[in-house]
């Protein structure tokens, strides 16, 4: 009964519990609720790591070689992330709120997935390599950096707005929109060169594998339309200056477009990069 | 980056920490305990284990549960508008039904049709032009396709009235062949006639 699946199925529960917390606390000012989320997130974060083990053991190699997989390291990576944020900046607490939510999110979707998507399947002879883990390790870690950092900038355009406002307001809470912005830039400032690693190792690996560095596939397309978004911002931010507003929407665009690129791609336009 | 100031950190230290540990380990225990009880969902749906229950709706809204229809053989079948061989099956599925139907044999017959929202405005259309009696069941968030472990549609499921699953049956199957019908016949204690072909 131990298997991967009843540790995932703990993990959504555990990562609900979690973010529900974060947002009750959010609007109650109670450090005993914050403590309380910490704990559960941290406790689904030792899980989730049960979980990307287990299916370790299960498959017989690295558990990142489709959907429902790469969505449970994803939501690892991310929950790292915050908990780092976290036990750094213990004042940042609210932003759990929404950065564990975005973990949650990310596997209730993995959970919605069809059971054979789910299910563990022989590894296809193109994916049976090393690079498989360099790939999708180096441009998930980015993924997850731009998924905080998402996060951050929708938490920024409300505290911004509130800020100018000069009410009290529900958003009182969130760190000042200085703070938002500066982490935003942080986790982007991670995120691009892991992703940036991560098409430049597909696009080697694609040369061992398809015989060719870039061949136009959808995946490829469209990780290069996320990469210039993410350009852009780095341009915006620092040639042009660009602060607050506009990067922060540049950071919701840019994972608005992850998304289309992880999923979208996927199942609306197939292409040699099929399995995820 | 601004200078954080460490005031809340420091305003209850210790206070509600274990507390609130304990409270996250008791939530823990109950997540683990509901989890446990499901633990049965893990195990793969085989012929001679417990058909999963599941209640849905049929078009009309009238609700279907499988474990009160003990008693009789059901045909369960997955479906979708968009698969081709199950367009091709369905016609064989209704000459079953009917024949067995006008019979009143203690059967039921149950096609869970496995379109998510997007496709949910095509099954009217696709069941009426195949002129289908038996109940069509909806299932837009997949409820049955994880506990039934589906490979793909169709996959068809008899369940005897104790409610075992008796056959699996996955991809499309001539259901007017006296081959195809004979676990069904079999529970049901039919000798399989001429007729029972296609009529």
């Amino acid at each position: 009964m131990f298997n991967s699946f009843f540790f995932f199925d703990i993990i959504f529960w555990i990562y609900l519990a979690a973010a529900c917390c974060y947002i009750f606390y959010m609007g109650i000012k109670k450090e005993g609720l914050g403590h309380l989320a910490f704990a559960l997130t941290f406790i689904g974060w030792l899980l989730n790591t049960v979980v990307l083990v287990v299916r370790w053991y299960e498959t017989g190699r690295a558990p990142y070689a489709n959907l429902y997989e790469t969505m449970v390291l994803l939501s690892w990576m991310i929950v790292a992330g915050y908990i780092a944020i976290e036990l750094k900046y213990k004042k940042l607490r609210v932003l759990g709120a929404i950065i564990v939510s975005i973990a949650f999110l990310a596997i209730g979707a993995a959970a919605m997935l069809p059971y054979r998507y789910q299910a563990i399947e022989p590894l296809i002879p193109a994916l049976q390599s090393n690079w498989l883990v360099l790939h999708v390790v180096t441009t998930f870690i980015g993924y997850a950096g731009f998924a905080i950092a998402f996060g951050l900038g929708i938490m920024y355009l409300f505290k911004e707005r509130a800020e100018r406002s000069g009410r009290k307001s529900f958003f009182d809470r969130f760190p000042s929109s200085e703070i938002l912005d500066d982490m935003n830039y942080k986790f982007i400032a991670i995120g691009f060169p892991f992703v940036t690693l991560g098409i430049i190792l597909g696009a080697i690996w694609a040369n061992y594998a398809w015989g060719g560095y870039w061949s136009w596939d959808p995946k490829e397309t469209w990780s290069l339309i996320v990469w210039f978004i993410y350009a852009g911002y780095f341009h915006g931010r620092l040639v042009r200056g660009w602060k607050g507003r506009k990067t922060a929407y540049f950071s919701i665009i840019g994972f608005t477009a992850v998304i289309f690129l992880y999923w979208g791609v996927s199942f609306v336009l197939p292409g040699l990069h099929a399995y995820a | 980056m601004p200078e954080l100031t460490l005031e809340e950190e420091n305003r209850d230290k210790g206070g509600g920490k274990s507390t609130a540990i304990i409270i996250a380990i008791v939530i823990l225990a109950g997540i683990i305990g509901a989890v446990w009880l499901k633990s049965s969902k893990y195990a793969p749906v085989m012929v001679g284990s417990t058909a999963p229950d599941f209640t849905l709706q049929d078009m009309s809204g009238k609700g279907y549960t499988l474990s009160s229809l003990k008693g009789k053989v059901v045909f369960v079948n997955f479906w979708a508008t968009w698969c081709k061989s199950c367009k091709d099956e369905m016609p064989s599925m209704q000459t079953l039904y009917a024949y067995l139907k006008d019979r009143n044999m203690p059967f039921e017959m149950l096609a869970i049709s496995m379109d998510r929202v997007t496709t949910q405005k095509e099954i009217d259309p696709f069941v009426r032009s195949l002129g289908i009696t038996f109940p069509i069941l909806l299932d837009p968030w997949g409820k049955t396709d994880g506990k039934y472990k589906l490979t793909g549609v169709p996959e068809s499921y008899i369940i005897d009235q104790e409610g075992r699953v008796v056959e699996k049956i996955i991809g499309p199957r001539d259901w007017t062949t006296i081959n195809a019908v004979e676990k069904i016949f079999g529970l049901l204690n039919i000798q399989p006639q001429p007729q029972a072909e296609r009529s």
